[in-house]
């Protein structure tokens, strides 16, 4: 059990590390487990292995990241746009938060800010988030082999338009 | 003018140390990281794998051709940048040992 615990685990790592390194690992732990004595020393062991998956999987994650992704045009544009649609969410609760302040006690200032600003974030931003999911999705299909870096900020920016639309 | 050196986080100088005297595979060097640091350093396979690719990035560590068909596991040994590397931490250590002594630092632990 402990083992299968451990083989689910290292899940977390990338693919590419995983290809090198899974095996010899899992052969590892198996002798670990073997040398461990009594069902509280396996239980330990398991713990502080999966505490050094936690530790070192999102390293290695991130060595991937930093080595696929360069600083191209198109990444730097879709990066940024990726995470101002994740931002956007929380700016449009904020700004509902604000509105509903806004309603119980009314202040002609805000209250007339929200009126000059509500079209525009009730229209602008979907539209945004329209935008970006079209974009993102083609160049989904056009890419088939596209690099985990692209991967990361295209999944990040859909799930974040996907968001806005979910709450607009 | 002199170049400055970057020492090896301790995990990874561990694992130079238990190289030194033989190639080994995963389980064997976390034993001998074991014993070498008198029972603190308990490594597991995230660190020590994580550690020996970047050892292998390095060039600092090679795998040994082995008979992959009856042994999964893969054993390890130091390169000659290994060595290098290795020697040259040790002359830090062996540096800042003497200073110690120098400063009757070696009892601070007592006082």
């Amino acid at each position: 059990m402990f083992a299968f615990v451990y083989r689910l685990a290292l899940r977390a790592y990338p693919r590419s590390f995983r290809a090198e390194y899974e095996q010899e690992m899992l052969v590892a732990f198996d002798e670990l487990l073997v040398g461990a004595t009594g069902p509280g020393g396996r239980f330990w062991l398991c713990l502080r292995s999966l505490t050094e998956v936690v530790q070192w999987a999102p390293r290695e994650r991130l060595e991937v990241l930093n080595a696929t992704i360069s600083a191209t045009p198109g990444v730097l544009v879709w990066g940024s746009a990726s995470s101002l649609s994740l931002l956007a969410p929380f700016v449009l609760a904020a700004c509902y938060r604000l509105h509903m302040l806004a309603d119980r006690e009314p202040n002609p200032q805000w209250s007339a800010l929200l009126v000059h600003a509500e079209p525009y974030y009730e229209r602008l931003l979907p539209a945004v988030a329209l935008v970006i999911i079209f974009f993102s999705t083609i160049l989904f299909l056009r890419n088939a082999t596209m690099k985990n870096g692209y991967r990361y900020f295209l999944g990040l920016g859909l799930i974040g338009s996907l968001a806005i639309v979910a709450l607009v | 003018m002199k170049r400055t050196m970057e020492l090896l986080p301790q995990i990874s100088f561990s694992i130079l140390l238990a190289l030194s005297l033989q190639p080994r595979h995963g389980y064997e060097i976390m034993q001998q990281v074991l014993e070498d640091s008198g029972g603190r350093i308990k490594l597991g396979p995230g660190a020590l794998y994580g550690s020996i690719k970047q050892l292998r990035i390095a060039g600092l560590i090679e795998q040994v051709d082995g008979d992959a068909v009856f042994d999964r596991r893969r054993y390890y040994q130091l390169t000659d940048s290994g060595w290098k590397r290795l020697d040259q931490e040790l002359q830090y250590f062996r540096v800042s040992l003497e200073i110690s002594q120098n400063r009757k630092l070696s009892n601070l632990g007592e006082a």
